[in-house]
């Protein structure tokens, strides 16, 4: 108990206090700071004194500096920021082939049915030179559009790709930064305080790391956090960060994810990265947009072969698939078709001027005004290109009994005839026995409802299709398989007649007495490579493709086998609502990210945030008390002063 | 729940941005005149409405075929009409020469008269529109008909198959009428070749052969219904055009009606919408202000 005791309470009390407001000027100084969370010095009574009258108070000293931090809504925040930043990419590489795909910037519909429309035209009038002049320059616009729509959607990935290699440096850098901080917390840490702004710095940058890809944390000894990836590879542990590298993938010449941990080992991670924007991206480049690249292919290709198909009967010709004579589009024979698609050699020469002869009208020899091929090709406009790489008719009690049904299918832009008296066997054995030229097999298979004639494709690129067919289509994907209605059994007659015409202009004849079976029989007899296959399955004929669409035009075969399709336009109308349902999944989601992100920010932000009401109140509160610590002062002066002159201390008046 | 400053500014950025992009969404909609732009939009009528406009487009081309067909119809009325009168004057030719009082004299400068009905109905035969002999089957960019004029013998040149037009999804019609159809087929269980029977009048009359003249009036005759049927064929084809033409009208007129359904914007509701949004809009601009001049910092001493 003394005076000087006051001294030193005063002195405590204006430490602490100005500790308070400097703490306090921290916070007003970060009140924008993305990650800082409000600190505040925790005041206590110093240790008191013993005394005769008992404790005596010594006055007051800052424990610790605390930070109002609730790591849990933290982590929700991280998480939840991986779904936010992958579905905020994917959002936008879908709006992207969206407008691609858009039909007010591609107009590939519109160039389409104009190409078949030209096609109608020169039917009106197979000899003029104008309208085969049109024919070609809209062949060549078609061409060019679907080229031009493949260029986007391979740029789109290309940049993707190149997103995948900044988001890969710029995870790198993150985890460096997180690795030298958990340095710096471990360093930083003092008795119960904690390294405050490294450790809201650190929360800071494992949320931009999660908003990457999936990540998991541990935090151990010294507060120093172990980072994973979601697959558990460890990204940083301690003060040492391993590094994703860039592996170029030989296949696809884009970039896959490598993880070289500490000692130099790369180990190929491209498929554990999930979530976050850089799984977002991987998925994109890779799966996505390549899914809408084979959706244009399989148009391209099945307009091409097929317009060829029958260009090739112009003048007299066969079709043959692996000739290019007589060919109205140029024959792909490597890479994509949407890609390459361009008008054949015939109708443009090397030079680009186009030969009008060439624009085949006729398949006559003679009758120079027949139109059968142009009203052939303008009738494909009609045409139902089946989804999926398998199609199958609606079941038919028998696969042996006559259809009574007359048309063709076609395969790979081959005709394959049906007639009155033919079975889905007949059919299946058609396709079967063409398929040296298209590689196409067809099958009969008996199942609990009843027999089907399923035809199998061998090969990527291989479509068939139904003209006046009578296959049903059970499947909206993008072609391989059609399948004929089902039959009761595979062995009697459909009472069919007509060809099968399978792949390079092959035909399997079909007779009345034929049955599921025999057709199926015929079309397997033939050893070839076009990839589509017939088979019966449920008594359905299945027309099975490797790769492309399926084509069935309009008329009485795709009316009586049950085949549901879509024209060209149709198809094409598919994938553009396809990538709008994806658009708009994506932005819902993202909007519900955002939504769930924006309610863990507002707990975070009512936590940690700081207040400038707040602070103030609390500056004037601290302030006060530093002022009437400071007053102790005068009064302790004071006091002393009144003592020195009662113990005769003489002061000069 | 304590309210941060830095969050509060967040919450007004966000309630703003949201506000003006659903402004702007209206706007374009309003200035397109659609209310679906793009396919996330509505993804099922932007899909279907790309069907309609494809099916507008085939449509519109179909009516195109249907119209050039029409043209066609009045060329084929127009020749088999000629060719009605010129063997309505055979016949009446044919009815005073069968008379056995007509002399040689007479019958001889008749022959002359139908040999240049032949060459009439040979010119009607090679009937030509644009480059198109319309009467030449499917080869029609050739004379149809040739006449050696030393015998009088027509050829035809053309084919009996004519080529056909697509007219609606599922349908071709004859895209002409060939020669053959015209100038040969069977009546009254007899079969007609109106250039055969006009040669042998010629002969016949030449000959002065009374009786084969006679005999001749009954071939005249069914020359003269067959091109009677064939008229009635045509006015037929012509009102088949005309109602698929009309058909064709109708499926445009609900093509148009069902794509307006479902892409145009209701200018209307669009308007209230924005209205309430603008509303909205000036609402959240006047609570920030107002929430913004709440603070400590208005009391406190500078």
């Amino acid at each position: 108990m003394s005076i000087s005791s006051i001294l030193t309470i005063a002195k405590s009390a204006l430490s602490a206090n100005q500790t308070a407001i400097q703490t306090l000027s921290h916070n007003i100084a970060n009140v924008n700071t993305p990650g800082y969370s409000r600190q505040e010095a925790v005041l206590e009574e110093a240790m008191p004194t013993p005394s005769s009258i008992g404790l005596m108070g010594n006055g007051v000293t800052v424990r610790q500096i605390k930070s109002y931090l609730d790591q849990n809504i933290q982590n929700s925040i991280s998480a939840q920021n991986s779904n936010l930043q992958g579905q905020t990419v994917a959002g936008n590489y879908l709006t992207s082939i969206q407008s691609i795909f858009n039909e007010d910037n591609s107009n590939l519909s519109t160039s389409i049915t104009q190409f078949f429309n030209d096609w109608q035209t020169l039917s009106t009038d197979p000899t003029s030179t104008a309208d085969k002049q049109t024919v070609a320059s809209d062949g060549q616009s078609l061409s060019k559009v679907i080229n031009g729509m493949y260029n986007d959607l391979t740029s789109l990935q290309t940049q993707a790709n190149g997103d995948v290699n900044s988001a890969i440096s710029d995870v790198n850098t993150t985890l460096t930064s997180i690795a030298s901080l958990n340095q710096e917390i471990a360093q930083g840490q003092v008795g119960t305080s904690e390294a405050n702004d490294y450790i809201d710095q650190r929360n800071q940058l494992l949320q931009t790391l999660s908003g990457y890809m999936n990540i998991t944390c541990v935090t151990g000894s010294n507060n120093m956090v172990t980072v994973f990836t979601s697959t558990g590879k460890t990204l940083v542990q301690g003060n040492t960060a391993s590094q994703l590298t860039q592996v170029q993938n030989q296949q696809t010449g884009f970039t896959d994810v490598g993880l070289q941990d500490v000692s130099g080992n790369v180990v190929d991670i491209t498929g554990e990265i999930s979530g976050g924007s850089l799984g977002t991206l991987i998925t994109t480049r890779d799966t996505t947009i390549n899914g809408y690249i084979s959706d244009l292919n399989g148009l391209a290709q099945s307009i091409a072969q097929n317009v060829n198909y029958f260009s090739q009967m112009g003048n007299g010709g066969t079709p043959d698939q692996a000739a290019s004579t007589g060919t109205f589009f140029q024959p792909v024979t490597g890479g994509d078709y949407a890609e390459n698609m361009a008008l054949s050699d015939q109708i443009m020469d090397p030079s680009g001027n186009v030969q009008l002869d060439n624009v085949m009208a006729t398949s006559s020899t003679t009758d120079t005004t027949d139109n059968d091929v142009a009203l052939a090709i303008a009738s494909l406009a009609n045409d139902t290109v089946l989804g999926g790489n398998t199609v199958s008719s609606t079941p038919f009690a028998s696969s042996a009994t006559a259809l009574g049904i007359s048309g063709s299918l076609a395969v790979n832009g081959v005709a394959v005839a049906i007639g009155a008296g033919d079975s889905l066997s007949d059919i299946a054995a058609t396709v079967n026995g063409i398929k040296g030229r298209t590689g196409v097999s067809a099958s009969v298979t008996d199942s609990s409802t009843g027999y089907q004639l399923v035809l199998t494709a061998a090969a990527a690129g291989d479509h068939v299709s139904v003209v006046n067919g009578d296959l049903d289509a059970s499947s909206q994907n993008l072609l391989q398989t059609l399948t004929s209605t089902s039959q009761s059994s595979t062995t009697a007659a459909l009472n069919l007649t007509g060809d099968i015409q399978l792949g390079q202009g092959q035909s399997v004849t079909v007779s009345a007495s034929d049955s599921l079976q025999t057709v199926v029989n015929n079309i397997n007899g033939e050893i070839g490579a076009t990839g589509v296959t017939a088979s019966i399955s449920n008594n359905e004929l299945a027309l099975s493709n490797a790769s492309g669409p399926i084509t069935v035009p309009a008329g009485q075969v795709s009316q009586a086998l049950g085949v549901t399709g879509a024209a060209y336009t149709d198809y094409e109308a598919g994938v553009v609502s396809k990538v709008g349902e994806a658009v708009k999944s994506a932005t819902d989601l993202t909007t519900y990210s955002q939504n769930a992100m924006t309610s863990l920010q507002a707990q975070q932000a009512s936590e940690s945030g700081v207040s400038i009401d707040e602070e103030m109140s609390n500056l004037i509160q601290y302030e006060n008390a530093y002022q009437a610590a400071a007053r102790l002062y005068t009064v302790a002066d004071s006091l002393l002063n009144t003592l020195m002159n009662a113990v005769g201390v003489t002061t000069t008046t | 729940m304590r309210v941060t400053d830095s969050f509060r500014f967040q919450t007004y950025t966000a309630t703003l941005s949201t506000l003006e992009s659903q402004m702007d969404t209206l706007t374009n909609q309003v200035a397109s005149g659609k209310k679906v732009l793009v396919p996330s939009d509505d993804p099922a009528s932007y899909a279907r409405n790309m069907q309609i406009t494809a099916e507008q487009s085939q449509n519109t081309q179909y009516a195109s075929n249907l119209n050039s067909l029409q043209a066609n119809g009045a060329y084929y009325q127009t020749s088999l009409n000629s060719i009605g009168d010129i063997l309505t004057t055979v016949k009446q030719l044919a009815v005073q020469m069968s008379s056995s009082t007509v002399d040689a004299s007479s019958r001889s400068a008749a022959a002359d008269q139908v040999d240049s009905y032949i060459q009439q109905l040979a010119a009607v035969g090679n009937t030509k529109v644009g480059d198109t002999y319309i009467f030449g089957g499917e080869k029609a960019n050739g004379a149809a008909y040739t006449l050696d004029s030393t015998t009088n013998s027509v050829t035809f040149n053309g084919t009996d198959n004519v080529a056909k037009v697509a007219v609606n999804t599922s349908t071709t019609v004859d895209a002409s009428i060939s020669g053959n159809t015209v100038f040969t087929g069977t009546v009254n269980g007899q079969n007609v070749d109106i250039f055969a029977t006009l040669q042998q009048f010629g002969n016949d009359l030449a000959n002065n052969d009374t009786a084969a003249v006679q005999a001749d009036l009954t071939d005249i005759g069914n020359c003269v219904d067959l091109t009677a049927n064939n008229l009635a064929y045509v006015g037929t084809y012509t009102k088949n055009i005309s109602s698929l033409l009309t058909t064709n009208t109708t499926t445009g007129t609900t093509l148009t009606e069902t794509s307006d359904n479902l892409v145009d914007v209701d200018t209307a509701q669009a308007y209230s919408d924005y209205t309430t949004l603008s509303t909205a809009y000036q609402a959240a601009l006047y609570v920030m202000s107002k929430a913004e001049s709440l603070s400590i910092l208005n009391y406190l001493p500078a």
